[in-house]
């Protein structure tokens, strides 16, 4: 749920801020691996529009990160988000193997089927502090890696 | 739920004769007519519309005009700003999108029953009252710009562009759909809303709706999205186009390790009476997978390559047979050597009986499981009515392939392949190539 509040899409907060309201990106946004045994990553990105050094844009993410661990996340943003990924779990079962891809990748790292099948409750039962919980836990820079990929020299 | 609904599906589809799963045709009050499959297992509806004209008829030197156009649909309409429109699509869970194509502007919905009527509203302001606020043109079209320039680095597309260009000269089949970065920062607000109001018109709309709704809720809906456009009249007819057969071999040379191959020669349109046939003959030739016989000699028996596969490429003017496969630099020649040898011997030889009848049964039986999702039915049921295949067709499919008889196949690959009239547009640094023509670096 946190990936989908900073970074889910066109409405989500980087977006948002980055890419609509400060004109510094083209695109922005964040992911969570969910499915994994151990300890899994979460991802951020973001491509600068025009000139924009990235080193402006990197700032731009830390400020929009430590403004979440800062303020938290309202009760309606965690209402919408929870909403918008119940409903994914609907779409999600309008096709053959997407079904068959979550039940085997849930088997896969041990969850039972009660698990699978009651994901949107636990979805819709998480709390705002335990949202601010886990960004406070997942967004400690000594944690993290940053890559920057610059175009070839000339071209 | 939907696991059973499905499997039912397609037991019906494949048993022999039976009839498909129930196509409804729906007219509206205001006289709008679409398509429907009627399915409640799960709450949700999903919707495809395509108004007839695309990127081919963009103007001149404003090429990517549609396709700006359909990034920008959604990006503010109504009373909302881009920001407010994007995230009322995400508050009632919606997907809407617009794509151009060179022949069509089509728009893709999905979203749940509950909130049909918004979106109704939604998709109604998106396409009678987009603002084009001038600060999402510039992201957009910064947006745009930086995947051209993407592009241009990137060997697959920049293969196929380039062959499209050389194939079709200056008809408007050989413009990229995305345009070009100079047309792109031509095009101005006025353009814009100038092709809102010309195209996005009654006449040539086709819609196709599956899910959780009713006839009567479809027609309510269509009436609400498209009763209050412009009846309007047929677009301007192109030109029919044929792709030139000069047997041409161009080289544009990117410092890449491997090279990718586009190539390809005129083939028929989707109404052709040998539609099926040229099928049939294109798929055992280059079909996809491990089924054509261009894989098993390039990636089978000699390992030159992960994939190669050719397909037939229908637009409303104009037909293709267009394949593409990616080697490393220093078997280029190699690689083409063999897809010219299978041509040819496809041409002179024809498949065999049994070839012919492994992939009748593989294009047969393969085609339900293509439509395990509503948009995947939602898009049949547009294709059909843009192709005129009449509601029925689902029935009438398998027998369509089955009437195929050997002669017909060895029949049509004689007029549709021509190895010494056989395009090729190379992508790449290949070391063991001379081309017929060197493109010059070109920028898009």
């Amino acid at each position: 749920m946190l990936a989908d509040i900073l970074g889910g899409g066109a409405g989500a907060r980087l977006y948002k801020s980055l890419v609509l309201d400060r004109g510094l990106a083209l695109s922005a946004g964040a992911a969570y691996s969910a499915g994994a045994l151990d300890l899994s990553s979460f991802r951020i990105w973001a491509m600068p529009k025009g000139d924009v050094p990235v080193s402006d844009l990197e700032a731009a993410v830390e400020a929009e990160l430590q403004r979440l661990t800062r303020d938290g996340i309202g009760p309606d943003e965690v209402r919408r988000a929870a909403e918008r990924m119940q409903s994914a779990s609907v779409y999600a079962q309008d096709s053959l193997s997407g079904p068959a891809n979550i039940i085997g990748a849930g088997l896969a790292i041990g969850q039972s089927l009660d698990e699978i099948q009651s994901w949107p409750e636990r979805i819709g039962a998480v709390v705002p502090a335990a949202i601010d919980a886990a960004a406070r836990s997942i967004f400690v820079e000594r944690n993290s890696t940053t890559a920057v990929l610059l175009p070839v020299r000339g071209s | 739920m939907r696991i059973r609904r499905a499997a039912v599906l397609l037991l019906l589809l494949w048993a022999p004769g039976a009839g498909a799963m129930t196509i409804e045709r729906v007219t509206s009050p205001a006289g709008i007519e679409a398509w429907l499959v009627e399915d409640h297992t799960l709450p949700v509806v999903t919707l495809r519309l395509a108004f007839t004209g695309g990127a081919a008829l963009d103007p001149t030197g404003k090429s990517g005009l549609a396709s700006l156009v359909a990034s920008l649909l959604d990006e503010g309409a109504g009373p909302y700003d881009a920001a407010a429109f994007q995230t009322r699509l995400e508050d009632l869970v919606t997907t809407l999108q617009f794509q151009a194509g060179l022949d069509d502007f089509s728009g893709s919905l999905r979203t749940l029953k509950r909130h049909l009527k918004e979106v109704e509203e939604l998709l109604h302001l998106a396409l009678t009252a987009p603002r084009f606020d001038l600060n999402a043109i510039e992201r957009v079209r910064s947006q745009i710009v930086a995947s051209l320039t993407q592009q241009a680095q990137n060997p697959r597309p920049l293969s196929k562009r380039l062959w499209m260009r050389d194939a079709f000269g200056d008809h408007p089949y050989g413009q990229n759909t995305e345009g070009s970065i100079d047309s792109v920062r031509a095009i101005t607000r006025e353009d814009l809303r100038g092709f809102v109001t010309e195209r996005l018109h009654r006449t040539g709309l086709v819609v196709g709706a599956v899910g959780d709704l009713s006839g009567a809720e479809l027609a309510s809906f269509v009436d609400g999205v498209f009763g209050e456009l412009p009846r309007g009249t047929s677009d301007a007819e192109l030109a029919e186009a044929r792709a030139t057969e000069a047997g041409a071999l161009q080289i544009m040379r990117l410092a890449v390790p491997q090279s990718t191959v586009t190539f390809g020669q005129a083939g028929p349109k989707r109404d052709d009476p040998d539609w099926y046939a040229a099928l049939l003959a294109n798929d055992i030739l280059g079909g996809s997978g491990f089924r054509g016989r261009l894989m098993k000699e390039i990636r089978e028996k000699r390992g030159l390559a992960y994939s190669v596969s050719t397909a037939l490429v229908s637009f409303r003017h104009a037909g293709l047979i267009l394949g593409t496969v990616a080697t490393e630099n220093a078997r280029v020649a190699q690689s083409i050597a063999l897809i010219r040898e299978e041509w040819r011997r496809m041409r002179e030889e024809g498949p065999t009986e049994s070839e012919l009848d492994d992939t009748k049964s593989y294009l047969i039986g393969s085609f339900p499981l293509s439509l395990d999702t509503s948009e995947r039915i939602s898009a049949l049921l547009v294709e059909m009515q843009r192709e005129a295949l009449g509601i029925d067709y689902l029935s009438r499919r398998a027998a369509l392939f089955g009437a195929v008889t050997l002669a017909d196949v060895r029949r049509v690959a004689r007029c549709l392949l021509d190895p010494d009239g056989l395009s090729f547009v190379v992508v790449g640094d290949p070391t063991d190539l001379a081309p017929s023509r060197t493109r010059p670096a070109s920028r898009f």
